[in-house]
């Protein structure tokens, strides 16, 4: 319990300093194919999404879908 | 302010896929849901988690209204077809109402610990199931039930294939079993209205 307290508290505490002045409003989660997982790798799997971006090593994406063909409906309908 | 069906309601009305999502992002903006959205790529264990979204409120002038901004991290080590419905899955929290929110320590711990353990959801507290259904309501936005429905009846005969289905909206072929469902039908307009 108390490991899993410390990722949560670490995870709460980086958000908090991400940005100058930020407060924390909601975090969510999208869960991966491993489901034999703990708390604590889920807060520190975070915890490095959050680190990456705050040190510069996270790619902002401005447009993933750059270059997508669109095709009507009825291409496949 | 616009609902979540709302929402639905636009991008069912889209004739050519795939849905962008920096189109799903303009109209969360356009419709005062968040200031900004930004999107990165992370190096993560995506057999742990796929993506996160991560909600502020930041003050940059002292005696001015909250900016109101939403980071979106999704694992750099996935296909396109996934990184898209990680980030339009975590975009679809903007809506979220405020008794779903997870802010605080304690909330973090209570929904990484449902997360992990599992729990049926009849079990689960609000926040947990709200995780739960974002990712059909993103399929809602990327793959609009008119649309599967007017394919349905080609894919029941065999006539297109699920990769198919899943290669022309752009989103991963595990769900289109489920979206040609009789049971994703019965559930979509609880899906919208919650």
């Amino acid at each position: 319990m108390e490991k899993m307290e410390n990722a949560a508290t670490a995870l709460h505490r980086s958000l908090s300093t991400l940005v100058d002045g930020c407060e924390l409003v909601n975090i969510k989660f999208f869960l991966g194919d491993n489901r034999n997982i703990t708390a604590d790798e889920l807060c520190q799997e975070a915890s490095k999404a959050v680190t990456q971006i705050r040190f510069g090593q996270a790619k902002k994406i401005s447009d993933i879908d750059c270059g997508l063909l669109t095709f009507p409906i009825d291409a496949i309908a | 302010m616009s609902s979540f069906s709302d929402l639905v309601n636009f991008f069912s009305a889209h004739t050519n896929y795939p849905i962008k999502i920096d189109d799903i992002k303009a109209w969360l903006i356009e419709h005062g849901y968040q200031d900004s959205i930004e999107i990165f790529e992370v190096d993560i264990d995506i057999g742990i988690t796929k993506g996160q979204f991560m909600q502020f409120t930041t003050r940059p002038r002292p005696y001015g209204d909250p900016d109101r901004t939403t980071y979106i991290t999704v694992g750099a080590d996935q296909s396109l077809c996934w990184k898209r419905l990680v980030i339009a899955k975590e975009m679809t929290h903007v809506i979220d109402s405020e008794m779903t929110h997870t802010r605080t320590i304690k909330d973090i711990q209570a929904l990484t610990e449902e997360l992990s353990s599992q729990m049926p959801d009849k079990l689960g507290s609000e926040a947990n199931h709200v995780e739960r259904i974002a990712v059909y309501r993103a399929l809602s936005l990327l793959a609009p039930k008119d649309a599967i429905d007017k394919i349905k009846p080609r894919y029941v005969r065999g006539e297109v294939t699920p990769l198919e289905v899943a290669t022309f909206f752009r989103i991963p072929e595990f769900y289109i079993p489920k979206l040609m469902s009789e049971r994703y039908a019965q559930l979509y307009d609880k899906l919208l209205g919650e």
